[in-house]
């Protein structure tokens, strides 16, 4: 029996004090006061935490009810014991009805009296574990649906809270996968403007020449095929937020547009001549190094600035392995919900295996990686065995070479145009869907392959139904 | 351990002697009931039960504002506490 926990006695009689100080010494530390104005004081000195209150009820002043009162009125959630004598048991009764923990009767018999006590205190030790518990899970595992609970992700996650509140311009940083525009959403919807727009805008997939006109709008006959006014997307997110994806690949004349535009909040469409007054937020993101691009000229000081007001760095999965579980499993349950499968789970060495797993495609990888697995399981678990074997990144689909893609797909008699989407979907699986790496692997430029990616609908659902497709051709 | 409570604990009680004597001297049968109530709780907790019973006659008997009563009282608690014996404890409780 460890004295951790300490006690504070209330009865105006002395005999009663002396005795609860000697009785329960061995067991609890304890402090005795004589009435309810001592025990207000005693309790509302933040320097001593006390477990349980143990009150007689008749008292003078005060009684030991209208104490249990005010310490709920004031908040205090420490268990009350009354002792009573005979007479006064209704009282006892009443008080139980409302919150005081229990009541004994005088004389007191020390057994009693300590069973009662250890039971206060175990409800009270479950009462506060669970609310740190459920605390914890609020705070930490799903703030946004946003999953996790590293010492990592929950540093963002305090972050995105104290500033989605707020005005400012927020630059968000990360690799591949982070969850830059989920973390971009979150900081909308938890703002005052979640009722209005947020528009989402990648700069890197939109021709130069169209992403002025793209976020300004234009107005009718500024260019070839611009036969109507219409309105930027800047003025679509009015009242909202703007989300400026890929910031560092946006053009350097372009960035002065942006900046200008930041400045002063007007925008001016593309052949128009009146400003616009616009009241939109900016987040942008990147994963490029901006500090980098600056001192190589390919990108703004002042508009990286502007821009980062507030700078919120992602974490890569590796850097939070603890949150691979825990978003396995919910990627798991909604993707097996999603396609109506019959796999029951993942096995633990398989969620070993996962978490071992270095994921330089981070979250979005891992995601991609889940679909496919549950798709292509065809036990009731997926398990450690059968997971290499429907692994296609990462270590286990390295040693796929183009060859064998090919050799694998010619029996097939594929369209040029399905062997094209089959091979972007193939490299970009073995580079973790890094768009960087796929880009150079194919030999073209990321905004091709974006195009690439919209016109054959590479996303992770797409993904998940080319594996379906390959899984039915294989059987 | 409770045992080294007990000899100042009787003795105390002596004192509880004079106090009822004194109150009933100036008619207060409130200090005396008071009095009366706590012997009732505390004797009971220290082991002696029949110390509790007195108290708890003399809360009665106060009440009833019954001095005769209270005088009778007073004589059985000096009685007990010139005669009562502390035997060891049969358990933490203490019994007298």
């Amino acid at each position: 029996m460890t004295l951790e926990h300490q006690i504070l006695v209330i009865d105006d009689d002395i005999e009663i004090r002396s005795y609860m100080q000697i009785a329960l010494k061995p067991f609890y530390r304890l402090k005795a006061v004589g009435d309810v104005a001592q025990a207000l004081a005693e309790l509302s000195d933040t320097t001593t935490k006390y477990d349980l209150v143990l009150s007689d009820i008749q008292l003078p002043g005060l009684s030991g009810l209208q104490l249990s009162e005010e310490m709920r009125v004031r908040g205090m959630t420490i268990p009350v014991i009354v002792m009573t004598a005979h007479g006064s048991v209704q009282a006892a009764v009443t008080a139980m009805k409302e919150g005081v923990f229990d009541y004994i009767l005088k004389p007191i018999n020390l057994d009693e009296l300590k069973m009662s006590i250890s039971r206060a205190l175990h409800v009270q030790s479950l009462e506060s574990e669970n609310t740190i518990l459920r605390q914890e899970v609020k705070r930490s595992w799903n703030v946004a649906n946003i999953i996790g609970k590293s010492a990592a992700i929950r540093s963002v996650f305090d972050l995105l809270q104290r500033i989605a509140p707020t005005q400012a311009n927020v630059l968000i940083t990360g690799e591949t996968g982070t969850g830059k525009e989920i973390f971009a959403r979150a900081l909308h919807n938890l703002s005052p403007r979640a009722a209005q727009p947020f528009v989402p805008i990648n700069c890197s997939a939109i021709p130069a020449e169209l992403l002025e006109s793209e976020l300004f709008g234009h107005t009718k006959g500024s260019f070839t095929g611009a036969h109507q006014d219409r309105k930027g997307l800047f003025e679509e997110a009015q009242g909202g937020t703007v989300f400026l994806d890929e910031i560092g690949d946006m053009e350097v004349s372009l960035q002065a547009k942006l900046l200008r535009v930041l400045q002063e909040r007007k925008i001016k469409p593309v052949g128009g001549s009146k400003q616009r007054d616009i009241d939109v937020r900016v987040i942008a993101a990147t994963h490029k190094d901006l500090k980098g691009a600056i001192r190589e000229g390919r990108f703004r000081e002042d508009l990286f600035y502007r821009l980062c007001v507030i700078p919120m760095e992602l974490p890569a999965l590796r850097q939070r392995k603890e949150d691979i579980p825990l978003l396995a499993d919910y990627f798991f349950k909604k993707h097996v919900a999603t396609h109506g499968l019959k796999v029951k789970g993942i096995t633990p060495k398989a969620m070993e295996k996962l978490v071992e797993h270095s994921w330089e495609g981070n979250v979005r990888e891992l995601e991609n990686f889940i679909v496919r697995a549950a798709i292509l399981c065809s036990e009731d678990w997926i398990s450690d065995v059968n997971l290499p074997f429907i692994a296609l990144t990462g270590n286990t689909d390295s040693s796929t070479s183009p060859n064998q893609f090919l050799d694998s797909h010619f029996s097939q008699n594929l369209t040029l145009r399905e062997l094209e989407k089959r091979y972007i979907n193939m490299i970009l699986r073995k580079t973790g869907m890094r768009k960087e790496q796929t880009a150079q692997i194919l030999g073209v430029d990321r905004k091709t392959l974006y195009r690439k990616e919209r016109e054959f609908g590479l996303t992770a659902e797409a993904d998940a139904q080319a594996v379906e497709e390959t899984k039915h051709s294989l059987v | 351990m409770l045992l080294v409570l007990v000899p100042s604990y009787l003795s105390r009680r002596s004192k509880d002697l004079v106090l009822v004597q004194d109150a009933l001297l100036a008619g207060d049968f409130e200090a005396i009931r008071t009095i009366g109530h706590k012997l009732r709780g505390h004797a009971g907790t220290y082991g002696f039960d029949q110390l509790s019973i007195i108290g708890m006659d003399i809360e009665s008997a106060a009440k009833l504002e019954d001095a005769v009563a209270v005088q009778r009282l007073m004589q059985l608690l000096k009685d007990y506490l010139e005669h009562v014996e502390i035997a060891p404890p049969s358990s933490e409780r203490l019994s007298s």
